[in-house]
């Protein structure tokens, strides 16, 4: 016999009511789950292309606000690449190309780089230059195994799949890659990239030597902006912090629904069980007992709740990104995210339950028990 | 009176007053009182004298408006923490049982173990050694609504007595019972007093329940009566 069989029993003696509560909780998580974890997700994408392959520098073309724009000489990655401090630069033309009604980004790399290297093959191989191939990722390539066919056309070019990649990027899991000048032929951009991304030495990886070189790239080649792959990243997805603050306010709002919601529930179960509660008092009880009951009683419907949230609002989450074009957005299970989330709800139970809390311990105990 | 006295008595009150700002009525007035340990007192009068207020005010969950309380000699204002005193000092059974619903009659008996995590075995072994003590064991299973009127109050009777209180304060428990039940339950508590020399203070108006006590003292308009 232990505290927790008292309070599941006590909080599902009023069934409908811990049920629509429960509800309320799921859908209110659920929708702060989507709101936030569209955001989330897409800002973990841009990072994820960059982070995980240990780009230091990231350079396009100087006044160029997106780099699907951008067009530089593909030419100065050789020459960064001779500056004592560069250990691998990697020139890359990006091209959105469009597949039904999906936008699918098109990645020229070059054969030998490194953005070759760190793809993790899950099928077939290596595109070979000249050859009209392409890999793609594994989105792209479940929905093209989908249409029945083997090929992408791009601008009139036809390219056969000859290998499906992993990429932990949604970004590249719904993309094709192929050797850079074979991109550039086809969308007539010969020689040009879109960015190049740049490898530094370890002993150069200190945030001030990383600026100095930015600013030695930018004076070496004044038509270029060098930035730091996070600062890159982080302008990158300014949109998205602007959104996802956006998404915050409806979350935060979502959940102060869910918890008045609660705090309702639980205002309702204190006044039912005002005398009990008086005669917990009179049995030895002591307030701060009392008030740890209201908590429980609140974080054990929180919980519940908050658990069939979670579990819908992923489910869901993925579901709306599987009805859009940007079907490779299926949110990761972050941890740090679903602590925000836990933390969220477990401070709305506490919320929830001040109120009552509040009532029970201004009532007088004798006036309680002797009331009608 | 000295502290040697007043540590004889379970309770001592000297000029016990009582005063209600919500309704400006004088609910008691300079009750001076000694129950000695072990005693069963009949606390008689009309409904509204200030019967309850005084088990209340011994009980420590109201603060006189004048006057000294004493439990077994110790003045009941020094005391820090009148719930940890409630718990291991005094038992409490009233005319409404305040059982709690859906639960059985042994969790109602639990409810005041709840402060930890797991509720000890020793204890399930207590509760269950006092219903058997009140005839109840077969019930303890059993949700406190499909009990008698007379089961129920020996339901809280049985609360009452988990931790082996010295004093039993009892508002009106035969309040709600038909006369046979009312009996039933004098006996019993009659034989808790007998057996383990628990005192009981009993309030109710009840001419047939007076039988039982040793010694009936009567409130009248907040004014203690010897009889």
């Amino acid at each position: 016999m232990n505290i927790l069989h008292f309070f599941i029993k006590d909080v599902f003696r009023k069934k409908t009511r811990a049920f629509l509560t429960i509800c309320g909780i799921s859908v209110g998580v659920c929708v702060c789950i989507l709101m936030l974890g569209i955001g989330e997700s897409i800002k973990n994408s841009f990072k994820d292309v960059y982070g995980k392959r240990q780009i230091d520098i990231v350079v396009q073309e100087k006044d160029q606000l997106s780099i699907l724009l951008s067009k530089l000489d593909a030419g100065i990655a050789t020459e960064i690449k001779k500056l004592p401090s560069v250990v691998d630069v990697s020139a890359a033309l990006l091209y959105i190309h469009k597949i039904k009604a999906s936008a699918v980004p098109v990645f020229g790399w070059e054969p030998d780089s490194f953005l070759f290297d760190d793809t993790e093959l899950l099928q077939g191989r290596r595109p070979i230059v000249d050859k009209k191939e392409a890999i793609v990722g594994e989105a792209l390539g479940r929905s093209l195994k989908k249409d029945n066919t083997n090929q992408i056309k791009i601008k009139g070019v036809t390219f056969n799949v000859v290998g499906v990649f992993k990429s932990t990027s949604p970004f590249e899991q719904y993309a094709a890659a192929l050797p850079l000048s074979d991109l550039q032929a086809a969308i007539h951009e010969a020689g040009k990239a879109s960015f190049i991304n740049v490898r530094l030495k370890p002993e150069y990886r200190i945030e001030t030597m990383m600026e100095n070189i930015t600013r030695e790239l930018e004076i070496k080649f004044p038509f270029i902006a060098a930035m730091r792959a996070d600062a890159f990243i982080a302008e990158k997805t300014q949109f998205i912090v602007v959104g996802e603050q956006f998404s915050f306010l409806v979350g935060l709002i979502t959940i102060i629904a869910v918890a008045l919601g609660l705090a309702n529930t639980m205002v309702a179960s204190a006044f039912e069980k005002r005398k009990f509660l008086a005669i917990l008092l009179a049995l030895g009880w002591q307030k701060i007992e009392i008030a740890a009951l209201f908590v429980f009683e609140a974080l054990i419907v929180a919980i519940i709740g908050g658990a069939i949230g979670i579990f819908l609002g992923f489910k869901g989450t993925g579901y709306i990104f599987g009805l859009t074009s940007i079907q490779a957005f299926v949110p990761a299970l972050n941890v740090v995210f679903v602590l925000k989330i836990v933390g969220m709800i477990l401070g709305s139970a506490v919320v929830a339950a001040i109120l009552p809390i509040w009532m029970t311990l201004n009532s007088d105990p004798v006036e309680t028990i002797r009331s009608e | 009176m000295n502290d040697i006295a007043l540590q004889k008595n379970i309770f001592s009150t000297r000029n016990l007053r009582k005063f209600y700002q919500s309704t400006q009525t004088f609910a008691l007035r300079d009750v001076s009182l000694d129950v000695p340990e072990g005693e069963f007192l009949g606390i008689r009068g009309p409904s509204g004298s200030g019967k309850s207020t005084l088990l209340y005010l011994l009980a420590g969950l109201l603060t006189p408006t004048s006057g000294e309380i004493y439990f077994k000699g110790w003045p009941l204002e020094r005391l820090r923490n009148k719930a940890v005193y409630r718990r291991i000092n005094i038992g409490f059974v009233f005319q409404d049982f305040y059982l709690y619903p859906r639960f059985t009659v042994l969790e109602n008996m639990l409810f005041s173990c709840l402060r930890r995590f797991i509720v000890p075995a020793a204890m399930i072994k207590k509760a269950e050694a006092q219903l058997e003590y009140l005839h109840i064991l077969k019930k303890k299973n059993v949700p406190v609504e499909v009990l008698s009127a007379g089961e129920r109050q020996r339901a809280c009777i049985a609360r009452a007595l988990l931790y082996e209180p010295q004093c039993i304060l009892a508002d009106e428990p035969t309040g709600n019972l038909d006369s046979e039940n009312a009996r039933n339950i004098m006996e019993v508590l009659q034989k808790i007093n007998k057996e383990r020399g628990t005192a009981i203070l009993l309030v109710t108006h009840d001419e047939m329940v007076s039988g039982y006590a040793h010694r009936i003292v009567r409130i009248i308009d907040g004014s203690l009566h010897s009889c």
